[in-house]
């Protein structure tokens, strides 16, 4: 291109540039206006809670006791209230900003491509003395600069009003400012490529919705379907932690993540609208398409999103028998009616309906290959174990293992995985851990209808997740936070594998499964976990209740590591009429124990510290000489206070003449809150005479191996 | 220099412009007539850069017109229907014009304000039909075009306008050396104006000829007998059209008067009277040689 050809297209770029702003003045100083009158309620609003609150008479101290202080004062680094209005003012503002912004780029490039879609239009610009290309991108241009120039402003006042306000230029201006930047760019861009597409201006609104809606939810029915039908294997995805779930969703640009991947984007997009715009024969305008494919791709992702979404349910719901047929009824009937029904909205007529429809049963075909081919290989496990002659050692843990770092007290169930790797280097024993990678894979094979339910399990729980957790600062939060307990993904591991083979590398496997907080499904506990803690827990006992396992995963062997456990000794004491059990607790102890105010974990002090070092190594030391009983020793891991009771009754039944009524618990307080599981209980008998002794020295029991007379009375449990 | 060769436009399975050959001069006015449908619109937008063609070519002065906008910036086009954006004023518009069209001319553009009667400021959405089709003239004609492409231009404005317009355009050509093509159902106003003219049906060109030789080669004769002799009277001419009334023939008869009138002349006639046809008449035989009458359609 030369000079004076490139400065002519400038001049042509500036010619519609201000023809663009004489005639959206209008439109602009309404859009402005309404951006400041939204502003300045949004303003009072936090004025008026401010006052709602009594700010003027609020001190620091009134702040930690009238909301959360963890979360507004440690999450949120909020100084008091005030900080807290003045910071939420900033929110809002962003938000009516980037809002405001998404509606008029929208309508400004709505309008100033209208001559794509209207054919006096089409008439006056065509004929006007620019390329085509000159005169689609400079409208584009046109449209991007008189929406983004008033948000930037808008955004720098609010932030402006911020700083005068005494907050920092808080973690969600930047990403404002990038997100209308890049945003505005690939949605004009995008909306351009489908005004260029279409004949009409309301096909292509249809269609700019459309795909900010389609993409996400076939993606998430996609995913669930994968996850359902591979579970065990994969784990579901984070709505908010991918860029996959919303790669197709021009509109979360807007949130200013992934920020070189939507710039690509929309330069892609820009460049293909070019062209087509260029190839575009203009006679199309005030047609439905200009270019059919683009009809007929919207068709098939509607019947593709009803499709897959009934396909699923009737797929779950076992309509028809057979969890692949009733997918592929639900898939068939929902997908070409939605398919017709588009057909109908877009064309407004019956016509090349019967043509089209090829394209749906191609769609169909496809799908059903896809979903039987997932079908036949997702119960085909055991290709992921090696073979047994390439392992040169391995190891095997469960989630009643402690696999806490021992370091930082994290929960890093995939490092602790590897560390296992060594455990057994004979052959029977790596034997033995395939046999129980083998069982639990069967256990893990379940019908087509039963992965399309858990699939549809799966599904609610993501959207539950990303409906939460669409503010993403929100979710940075959450996942900061100690408190992670609430509305939040967390990770349950059952079990874990790792090999390390001949060749020096490692395989690990994890079985996990996922939860949402509140809401904990039961798919893998009805399939897999009870199924593994009934019929592999055995082989897994035999394998790893030793001193040696213990010594090097169990938090018994390292107490006073990591964040802190809770130690309490608790002692179930029957009544007199036997009728009941009295459970005494005479000693807990956190290795981070609460402070006052009873919302933070303090360090523990040497001495208790010391007491609990002294009980558990001398419990070790029992277990490994009388390494029978280890068995009835750690018989209540993983049990609930109630099956403590039954077992209570059945050793009594049993007449054992050992005193089995004194247990060691330890817990994690993250895990405590976070999983709500039971920790580990350690049975101390009248023979672990090492643990009894550290038990007198603490005074915690007396000589006769009662509980001290200062013990707290916590339960009465009936036991019949 | 406008070369229009093998130029082919379908609209699905409409053929708008079948094949079409045209070459024309600079310093023209050019009459498209034809039939509703014939592609008259069609060849304007094709030519105004509007629409691209499916087969053949348009070069002006041996360069491709389509997405040319150096070509496209010598022309100067009027849709039957203009476009005008709903806060649009000539004042405003003109500026986008200007910006545009590299031959804008201010002074052009305040002389068409002082002829047309229209408000500058006003908003030409509210403007009657007319005065809209005014305000487009005064902006198209302001760029200085070397080509204009007017269709249906008078539609809605009134004779004394339209008398204006023709002389501004008669105005244009004699000064300017400007070709004008206007696409007309209006013969009339077109019979005045053009010095040529494009005969189109069904995407075809029919007929492509200076008016004045059009005129000379078909012409209607009245002949007035004593008695109409029996017989095939015009056997060999090339009649277009015959009418009996009483003893007078009247004919329309294409070909060279040299060569027919001796026949004619002939047969004895009590007077014969030749006279030249209008261009709606010429419209009207020609279209109907092609099969395109009242009586086909009825």
């Amino acid at each position: 291109m030369s000079t004076e050809s490139f400065k002519s297209k400038l001049k042509q770029a500036k010619a519609y540039l201000k023809w663009e702003l004489k005639t959206n003045a209008s439109t602009l100083i309404s859009y402005s206006v309404l951006t400041i009158t939204l502003m300045i309620f949004a303003f009072i609003f936090c004025s008026m809670l401010g006052n709602s609150l009594n700010l003027n008479n609020m001190s620091e101290k009134d702040f930690s006791t009238g909301i959360d202080y963890i979360f507004f004062s440690k999450v949120m680094h909020f100084k008091d209230y005030r900080d807290m209005l003045f910071y939420l003012f900033g929110v809002l503002g962003n938000g009516i900003v980037v809002g405001i912004t998404i509606v008029s780029s929208l309508s400004y490039i709505a309008k100033s491509l209208g001559y794509l879609h209207n054919k006096r239009q089409t008439d006056m610009f065509g004929s006007f003395p620019s390329s085509r290309a000159t005169t689609y991108i400079s409208k584009i241009f046109s449209a991007y600069v008189i929406s983004v120039i008033p948000a930037l402003i808008f955004t720098l006042i609010v932030t402006l009003l911020s700083i005068c306000l005494g907050q920092p230029v808080s973690s969600f201006t930047i990403p404002s400012i990038f997100g209308i930047i890049i945003g505005a760019f690939v949605n004009i861009s995008v909306y351009a490529l489908f005004a260029v597409c279409c004949g009409t201006t309301l096909n292509s609104v249809i269609m700019y919705i459309a795909i900010n809606v389609i993409y996400p939810v076939v993606f998430l029915f996609a995913k669930a379907i994968i996850n359902g039908f591979t579970y065990g294997i994969t784990e579901p995805m984070h709505a908010k932690e991918s860029l996959l779930p919303t790669a197709l969703c021009p509109i979360t640009a807007y949130n200013g993540n992934y920020v070189l991947y939507w710039l690509f984007f929309g330069i892609v997009v820009l460049v293909a609208g070019t062209y087509l715009a260029i190839k575009r024969k203009s006679e199309f305008a005030q047609s439905p398409f200009a270019y059919n494919a683009i009809g007929h791709i919207f068709k098939l992702c509607v019947a593709l999103l009803f499709g897959l979404s009934f396909g699923t349910i009737s797929g779950a719901l076992n309509l028809f028998s057979n969890g692949l047929l009733s997918f592929a009824i639900g898939f068939l009937f929902t997908g070409l009616v939605s398919f017709v029904i588009t057909h109908l909205i877009l064309l407004k007529s019956f016509q090349k309906l019967l043509k089209s429809i090829f394209s749906f049963v191609a769609l169909f075909a496809i799908i059903m290959v896809a979903v039987t081919a997932l079908d036949l290989n997702s119960n085909n496990y055991e290709k992921l174990i090696p073979d047994i002659d390439d392992i040169a050692s391995g190891g095997i843990v469960d989630n009643s293992d402690i696999y806490l770092d021992n370091v930082t007290g994290s929960m890093d169930f995939d490092t602790y995985t590897k560390n296992i790797s060594e455990d057994f280097t004979d052959r029977e024993s790596i034997e033995k851990i395939i046999n129980i990678e083998k069982k639990a894979f069967e256990y893990m094979t379940a019908t087509t209808s039963r992965k399309f339910s858990i699939g549809i399990e799966t599904l609610m729980v993501q959207l539950q997740n990303t409906s939460t957790l669409e503010i993403g600062e929100y979710n940075e939060m959450y996942h900061n936070s100690l408190y992670s307990n609430t509305n939040d993904w967390t990770e349950l591991p059952i079990f874990g594998v790792s090999y390390k083979l001949n060749n020096g590398s490692y395989v690990n496997q994890n079985f996990i499964e996922h939860w949402y907080y509140g809401d904990l499904t039961n798919l893998y506990r009805d399939n897999f976990n009870n199924s593994f803690e009934s019929n592999i827990n055995d082989e897994y006992s035999k394998l790893t209740r030793n001193v040696n396992h213990l010594t090097k995963h169990s938090n018994i062997a390292s107490p006073c590591n990591g964040n802190g456990y809770f130690l309490c000794i608790n002692k179930y004491q029957k009544s007199e009429d036997g009728k009941s059990v009295d459970v005494f607790q005479p000693y807990a102890v956190a290795l981070s124990e609460k402070s006052n105010d009873n919302k933070r974990l303090a360090p523990l002090d040497t001495e208790n510290k010391a007491i609990v070092e002294n009980i558990c190594n001398a419990y070790l030391k029992d277990l490994q000489e009388k390494p029978e009983l280890m068995d009835k020793a750690l018989s209540l891991w993983k049990v609930s206070n109630s099956d403590i009771l039954q077992y209570h009754r059945d050793v009594d039944t049993e007449k054992n003449d050992y005193d089995y009524s004194i247990y060691v618990m330890l817990k994690h307080p993250d895990a405590n809150l976070m999983l709500t599981l039971d920790g580990r209980d350690f049975i101390i008998f009248d023979s672990f005479e090492n643990t009894i002794k550290a038990l007198r020295e603490a005074n915690i029991i007396d000589d006769n191996n009662m509980i001290a007379s200062d013990a707290n009375h916590t339960a009465t449990y009936n036991i019949n | 220099m406008i070369e229009i060769k093998n130029l082919t436009k379908k609209f699905d399975k409409l053929t708008a412009v079948d094949s079409m050959n045209l070459s024309i001069s600079e310093g023209s006015v050019i009459g498209l007539v034809g039939s509703n449908g014939s592609g008259k619109s069609t060849l304007l937008r094709m030519l105004a850069g509007v629409y691209n063609y499916d087969k053949g070519s348009i070069t002006v002065d041996g360069e491709e017109l389509f997405d040319n906008e150096k070509v496209k910036g010598q022309f100067s086009y009027i849709p039957d229907f203009p476009f005008f954006y709903n806060n649009s004023t000539i004042n405003n518009l003109s500026s986008l014009y200007k910006d545009l069209y590299p031959n804008w001319s201010d002074e052009l553009f305040q002389h068409l304000c002082e002829v047309f009667p229209i408000s500058k400021s006003e908003k030409i959405i509210n403007m009657s039909k007319g005065m809209q089709r005014q305000a487009a003239l005064i902006l198209s004609l302001s760029t200085a075009p070397k080509y204009i492409l007017l269709d249906e231009i008078f539609d809605g404005l009134d004779p004394v306008i339209r008398l204006s317009l023709k002389k501004i355009l008669i105005d244009y050509v004699s000064d300017r050396n400007t070709t004008v093509i206007i696409a007309s159902h209006n013969l009339r106003e077109l019979e005045d104006l053009c010095d040529r003219f494009c005969l189109m049906h069904k995407g075809q060109l029919l007929l492509e000829s200076e008016l004045d030789e059009a005129k000379h080669e078909i012409k209607k004769l009245q002949i007035a007998f004593t008695k109409i002799p029996d017989g095939n009277l015009f056997k060999g001419l090339n009649i277009v059209n015959q009418q009996v009334s009483g003893n007078i023939i009247n004919i329309v008869i294409k070909g060279n008067e040299k060569d027919y009138m001796p026949q004619i002349k002939a047969l004895n006639p009590a007077f014969v009277s030749t006279v030249n046809l209008t261009l709606e008449e010429l419209f009207i035989y020609e279209m109907g040689a092609a099969g395109y009458d009242v009586n086909g359609i009825l």
